[in-house]
């Protein structure tokens, strides 16, 4: 169980697959100019990243290690096709949105990651534990990482959905620069130096949580 | 003829495929340590880029438009490409083994590099001709080409400026990304 | 590497993966194609009466060029004319719909139907204050459009594109009047 558990802890932190192994930066930067955006492309990549786990995870046994890579890519294909056709079905104002980026999932680096290192030598269950767990890693890394763009670029959360909240109010200026191209490389760069200081020897989070000795959180912001 | 040197500049510059669609990020990031490494990629995805643009339009005007399957599009692109990708490392390996010697090692890291798919996905959804997809990918590759030398160029310096701890590494090479790009947009203002 | 035995079974088991995908593939795309082609019809269809705001039903009328829908109020009366045409933008591609008075010699609105220009630069051409300078404007006009700040090339592209649709407006009429009763 403790290793199932690790399993689906890894991904959300430890070795989240945006902030810390830095994988698939292609969409963490193209379209995370808004949370929404941020949000729907993290689903749709963890719904690829579960059926092309499962999948591969299934066949371990019957494809041949010489044509590993080519099988994976053409189940991971398979999936991104249908999230594309379905998103165009049924959700055609974000699917314009995300537009290429969506067939790209197929080359997102993560998931051929984690089919080649991870899904084809466990069993179902540790592939799906493992998948969610990343998903949900890339998920709220985009998602955090368009708030934070879209809070400084227009000032709201979630805009293009029924719930859009006005972050800041009517004073607010936006800053355009959060949202253009530039934005996102810096935004980006910034909040991995973060993670960095706070992943640091000196910073532990679990220590943070544990309380055993969190003085030193106070050594690293000096 | 204005229309393809348009086409062109608009690839290589100023809507330049890494810095500002994002397209090609993990070679931009992981293969600028030093200038001529970064020339060498380039040089290689810029044939690549070429060739294999040409070959999907192919692809999709001969097989799959007329067949009425282009939501095999997606599959048929990316094995495509992955065995041109092998083709040319062949081709390259007997025909001229200096050349192999420059770029070998980094032919198959170009198949995972999503400026490819890119580049044939946008030539499919722009409806792009056979001649402009040519000239299209040379300028998408000629774009990916200064994009990651320029990226290289600053590296090297880098290499002796003080980089405070948790910035080292992939964060200041985005920031310095950020900062080419802010420079980008303003050539297309 | 691979002796002469395996061969067979690495080709047997690819094809075998690709002809599983294709075939499942082909029955999503059998489920989702209607939907697709009903909400791209949807659009047309708002597009259309959102620029020709009198209208209440069209229908498409033949041409090489362009895109043509003739607007037509309650009784059938040609009210408008809404024409479909794409530029090039800064990202990408630019689809708009523009409705012409051709009695008055008039656009009378613009939609952006799709497009992928930068959000909060280009992407403010879909915005009232861009679109709006559009409206009531004469075929003639020779007045510049205000250009949106920073989006020097998607405000151009709209105003070509624009400019293209009015400079065919008599061929766009003539296709109008053979194409209809």
């Amino acid at each position: 169980m403790a290793e199932k558990t690790q399993d689906f802890v890894k991904g959300l932190w430890e070795e989240n697959p945006v902030f810390v192994m830095l994988l698939g930066m292609c969409p963490v930067l193209a379209v995370t100019s808004t949370a929404t955006n941020g949000l729907f492309m993290g689903l749709a990549t963890s719904f690829v990243l579960l059926g092309a786990g499962i999948v591969n995870s299934l066949l371990q046994n019957i494809i041949p290690d010489e044509v590993r890579i080519p099988s994976f890519i053409v189940v991971i294909a398979t999936f991104v096709t249908i999230v594309d056709l379905v998103s165009r079905a049924y959700m055609p104002a974000i699917a314009e949105q995300l537009a290429l980026f969506i067939p790209l999932i197929i080359v997102n680096c993560l998931i051929l990651n984690r089919s080649e290192a991870f899904a084809s030598n466990v069993n179902v269950l540790r592939a799906i534990i493992d998948a969610l767990g990343r998903g949900l890693g890339f998920t709220w890394a985009l998602t955090f990482l368009g708030g934070i763009r879209e809070i400084l670029g227009f000032g709201t959360l979630f805009r293009g959905t029924g719930a859009v909240i006005q972050v800041l109010g009517e004073w607010y200026q936006p800053m355009l620069i959060a949202i253009l191209p530039a934005g996102a490389f810096i935004t980006l760069g910034l909040v991995v130096g973060l993670v960095n200081v706070i992943m640091s020897k000196s910073f532990s989070i679990k220590e943070l949580f544990g309380g055993s000795s969190a003085v030193k959180e106070e050594q690293t912001t000096a | 003829m204005t229309e393809l040197f348009l086409l062109f500049m608009a690839a290589s510059i100023t809507n330049n495929f890494v810095l500002m669609q994002f397209l090609g990020i993990c070679p931009f990031l992981g293969v600028s340590k030093e200038v001529p490494t970064a020339f060498s990629m380039g040089l290689a995805t810029t044939f690549v880029m070429t060739t294999s643009a040409v070959v999907t339009w192919l692809v999709e005007t001969v097989i799959l438009i007329p067949l009425g399957i282009e939501y095999l599009r997606y599959i048929a692109f990316i094995l495509v490409i992955s065995s041109f990708v092998q083709l040319t490392e062949l081709f390259v390996k007997k025909v001229s083994p200096p050349l192999y010697k420059a770029l070998g090692i980094f032919l198959p890291l170009i198949t995972t590099n999503c400026a490819i798919l890119g580049l044939a996905l946008i030539i499919s959804m722009e409806g792009h001709g056979f001649i402009q997809s040519a000239v299209f990918g040379l300028g998408a590759g000629v774009g990916f080409t200064i994009a990651i030398v320029l990226m290289a160029g600053i590296r090297e310096r880098l290499e002796f400026a003080d980089v405070p701890e948790p910035l080292k590494g992939a964060p200041i090479t985005l920031l310095v990304a950020g900062m080419m790009a802010l420079a980008f947009t303003g050539l297309a203002m | 590497m691979a002796n002469d035995k395996m061969q067979p079974r690495l080709i047997l088991v690819l094809t075998l993966i690709t002809i599983a995908s294709a075939v499942s593939l082909t029955f999503i795309d059998d489920l989702t194609a209607p939907l697709i082609a009903e909400e791209a019809e949807k659009r047309v269809q708002e597009a259309v009466l959102s620029v020709v705001p009198d209208a209440v039903d069209f229908e498409e009328v033949e041409d090489e060029n362009f895109e043509i829908f003739k607007a037509l109020d309650e009784v059938g009366e040609v009210v408008g004319v809404a024409v479909q045409h794409d530029i090039r933008g800064y990202t990408g591609p630019i689809d708009v719909m523009v409705g012409l008075d051709m009695a008055e010699e008039k656009i009378i609105a613009l939609d952006v139907l799709s497009h992928t220009e930068t959000p909060g630069l280009g992407a403010r051409i879909t915005e009232d204050e861009f679109r709006d300078q559009f409206r009531g404007r004469d075929f003639s006009s020779q007045e510049e459009v205000d250009i949106i700040a920073g989006a020097t090339i998607s405000s151009n592209a709209v105003e070509v594109v624009v400019s293209e649709v009015v400079e065919s407006a008599e061929d766009i009429q003539a296709a109008v009047e053979s194409g209809g009763e």
